[in-house]
């Protein structure tokens, strides 16, 4: 249980000589949930975009799932098994809730453009298949009376759930969610917590990796938490330690005026 | 049926397949070519002049024609398709421009601009462009609806979410480029059947231009959309030909026409005029009930 | 031999490179292919052609660009209101800018050939001795004129772009148009700049062509595709590389022309654009365009 799934030495990452992140180091643990916190521009996203290699890094290395992926794609790790969410809900419209579910599944899936093309028995078969994955998975998160609609035709709060659900489609073993109370009134985002907590219950070797400015959100969520602030780490250790930290105090004191 | 009528169904059956083609190509996977007239003309000359000269049958050197035009595809798109979206339209326009430029090149063999014409005649013509419609509307649909569709419309939408889910959005931009390109020589084929002559100039990136604007037209989203506006706005200048304005028959304003009516409703109705519907048995379906509805309504309302 | 051909060939770059920058500036601010200006240069063509033979003696050749420059400036400024206006306000995807291009493109073209024919209408020659001798060599007077024009209007264009304060909010934008607005850059302002710029640069292009090539309706589309290759090697989104790429694209076309013929050159010079995506898509500027994650 306590294996090292996702771990990083000494990233760094700067743009245009300003420094994004610098020496981020951190590890989870199969079935935990850490978070990530800081004022905007701390480089939280940065590192989450560095993870799941859609930047490059300048230094350092990512291991995740026992192998050194500095030099594999956004596609690979994404196929690995490192999944995340978008700070602003990125489902993609013109598809239905269910399509997309289904689209995490589909570049696993096992037919081929001409079976596809032509309709062949095997494509109806995988195409079931698929549909029956992306289904449990919506009534597992209790969202499948909404697999018909459009997203759009959502409440913000349910996006969420349903970009949630879209990245857990395929079973990760790594789940990074960037902000994912952005934009929700209170309610929803206790709602949204309860729902992630839910998740972990469901799914008990899933680690979540959750970025957050507001603290409040974090605390009753992470076991460990990371604080950055203009790409540094200031501080690192359970919800409590953080709380009592003078640095960290410091720099959300001054964010807030 | 008449000369002119079964010229004209065939004609408009290529024109909605070269539409159709430019669906997938840019309605699901967001891919702006400008260069699809191009393939047109590699499956025209290549398979006409082939036969001709090495005298071999047209059925063989079709086939050859429409795997140039599928090796030609993949050579343009493997470099560009890893650039910006930009990149692609611009280097479709060159490649259309290439291609005619080697039309001129090779006079010799195609007659360059006065127009290659010993095509022989093809009687069925009417059944295969009827029955080749008729299937590549079928494989397009199935597309639509197939884990290839819901990954292209991913990638249309948002490249680096589709990323993040592992779709390989390069490899899988090149086979529907390679599949549309496919298409549009077989078009080029049966077009030339069809008018029995082919030119360089019916082959430039305006031809191009106009299979966007037919699919614009009926909606990006949606297939019957652009079957439907393909095939309205080609038949449409036919009810006109006899009314002039400025002393110019009305056919020859037919670019013009699309031209202005795809400004409006680009400013007006992005979507185009059917959106994302589709129409088929369920959307029918539902409209007959809506029908019944509103008629008890009334009843009622009358009781 | 040789020199004249080169001063042939940079003659026909600067006209590639006014346009390729006229491309390149939309572009930069608005992100999108801008396949209208090779409409407006055929527009150009026809007004400044009319213009030219519409008085007697005709006016002096100057005031033909000039006039040209404005009536550009007026086509760009009328397809941004009437195509990209409403495009811009609701903030549609990049594709519909395209679309709307390359709908402006071909109603111009098609206005063009439904009134006038595609027959190629002959410039009247503008100036009274058409060459002139330098030593033991013959240049044309026009070749001349458009490289001494092009050369004033591009530095200009660097210039104000460069240095002054509109060419900075110009850059600004370009570079980051959310940022920019926050700073109270206001971008509608910019983009009219923008469009002034292309129109003016589409007007000049067009008097050169015709005089160069005659006039016709597809003139602007088809040399516009110079423009393009240009600014693709030149780096899309880099105007001194757009200029540089232009001027060498034009001195190549120009050799092999000469010594191959023009439609080996067009398909050269395709091949050339292919491999540079293939080894380095950047361009020689070294910028590459890339979307923001």
């Amino acid at each position: 249980m306590t294996e090292q799934i996702l771990k990083t030495h000494n990233l760094s990452k700067a743009f245009g000589g300003v420094c994004a992140v610098k020496d981020f180091n951190m590890e989870i643990n199969a079935g935990r949930i850490r978070g990530i916190i800081g004022p905007n521009g701390a480089g939280k996203t940065t590192i989450f975009n560095l993870l799941s290699r859609i930047y490059k890094e300048d230094e350092g290395t990512i291991e995740f799932a026992g192998q050194d992926v500095t030099s594999k794609s956004q596609i690979e790790v994404a196929r690995m098994g490192l999944s995340r969410t978008f700070q602003n809900t990125r489902l993609f419209v013109g598809l239905n809730v269910l399509d997309n579910v289904k689209v995490a599944l589909d570049h696993d899936g096992k037919y081929s453009l001409f079976s596809a093309l032509f309709k062949l028995p095997f494509r109806n078969k995988q195409e079931r298949m698929i549909k029956e994955k992306a289904m449990s998975c919506l009534e597992l998160l209790n969202l499948d009376e909404f697999a018909k609609l459009s997203p759009s035709n959502l409440s913000y709060g349910y996006q969420r759930r349903v970009e949630i659900a879209r990245a857990l489609a395929n079973d990760p073993k790594v789940l990074m969610l960037d902000e994912p109370a952005a934009g929700l009134n209170p309610e929803e985002t206790s709602m949204l917590m309860d729902f992630i907590k839910d998740i972990q219950a469901k799914y008990p070797n899933l680690a979540i990796l959750v970025i957050e400015h507001r603290m409040e959100l974090i605390m009753n969520l992470c076991d460990h938490i990371y604080v950055q602030d203009s790409g540094l780490t200031i501080a690192e250790g359970t919800p409590a330690e953080i709380q009592s930290n003078p640095k960290v105090l410091a720099a959300y004191l001054g964010e807030e005026e | 049926m008449s000369a002119y009528q079964t010229g004209l169904i065939v004609q408009i059956s290529i024109t909605i397949m070269t539409v159709v083609a430019v669906f997938a190509m840019t309605g699901l996977a967001g891919m702006f070519s400008l260069g699809q007239a191009a393939y047109m003309a590699v499956g025209a000359y290549v398979t006409f002049v082939l036969s001709r000269f090495l005298d071999i049958p047209y059925p063989i050197t079709g086939i050859i024609s429409i795997l140039i035009s599928i090796l030609l595809s993949w050579i343009i798109a493997v470099p560009t398709l890893k650039l910006r979206r930009d990149y692609f339209a611009l280097i479709t326009v060159g490649f259309s421009q290439m291609i005619l430029a080697l039309v001129l090149l090779f006079e010799d063999f195609t007659r360059g601009s006065i127009g290659f014409s010993k095509i022989p005649r093809m009687d069925n013509l009417l059944l295969v462009s009827l029955v080749g419609l008729a299937l590549i509307i079928f494989w397009i649909r199935n597309l639509k609806y197939s884990r290839f569709g819901r990954m292209c419309i991913a990638l249309k939408n948002d490249e680096i979410a589709a990323r993040s889910f592992g779709i390989d959005v390069y490899h899988l931009k090149i086979k529907i480029y390679v599949l549309a390109s496919a298409i549009a020589s077989f078009a080029g084929i049966l077009m030339a059947l069809r008018n029995r002559v082919i030119t360089p100039d019916s082959f430039g990136w305006a031809q191009s231009a106009e299979m966007q604007i037919f699919l614009f037209f009926g909606g990006t989203n949606s297939l019957t959309g652009a079957i439907l506006s393909a095939g309205g706005l080609k038949l449409l200048p036919e009810f006109v030909r006899d009314v002039t304005l400025f002393g110019v028959s009305m056919q020859e304003y037919r670019t013009i026409i699309y031209a202005i009516l795809i400004i409006i409703v680009i400013n007006f109705r992005p979507q185009g005029i059917l959106g994302e519907k589709e129409i088929n048995f369920k959307w029918l379906k539902n409209l007959y009930r809506r029908f019944k509805q509103s008629i008890l309504k009334k009843n009622e309302s009358y009781d | 031999m040789a020199l004249q051909l080169t001063i042939n060939g940079i003659s026909i770059g600067a006209i590639y490179a006014l346009i390729a920058v006229g491309f390149a500036v939309v572009f930069n601010i608005m992100r999108f292919s801008n396949f209208a200006h090779g409409g407006m240069i055929s527009a150009c063509a026809f007004i400044s052609f009319f213009f030219q033979r519409a008085f007697d003696p005709p006016p002096p050749f100057f005031v033909t660009v000039l006039f040209s420059a404005v009536c550009g400036m007026g086509i760009a400024l009328l397809i941004d209101t009437l195509g990209y206006r409403r495009i811009r306000l609701k903030n549609s995807p990049k594709i519909y800018y395209f679309l709307m291009s390359l709908t402006f493109a071909i109603l111009i073209e098609q206005i063009l050939t439904v009134f006038f024919g595609t027959d190629i209408y002959g410039f009247p020659s503008v100036f009274k001795s058409q060459t002139f001798e330098i030593g033991s060599m013959i240049f044309k007077t026009m070749n001349i004129v458009i490289l001494a024009v092009s050369v004033v209007i591009l530095v200009a264009l660097v210039w104000m772009i460069n240095k002054t304060k509109i060419g900075l909010a110009i850059r600004a934008v370009a570079i980051n148009a959310d940022t920019s607005r926050l700073m109270g850059i206001n971008s509608s302002v910019i983009v009219t700049v923008i469009f002034i710029i292309a129109g003016v640069l589409a007007g000049v292009s067009g008097v050169f062509l015709g005089v160069q090539y005659g006039v016709f309706p597809s003139v602007g589309p088809s040399m516009m595709l110079k423009g393009f290759i240009a600014s693709i090697i030149g780096g899309l989104g880099s105007l001194s590389g757009a200029i540089f790429a232009a001027l060498a694209l034009g001195l190549i076309e120009m050799f092999l022309t000469f010594f191959i013929g023009a439609t080996e050159a067009t398909v050269i010079l395709f091949g050339i654009m292919l491999a540079f995506l293939f080894i380095r898509p950047q361009g020689i500027m070294g910028i590459i365009v890339e979307d923001k994650a």
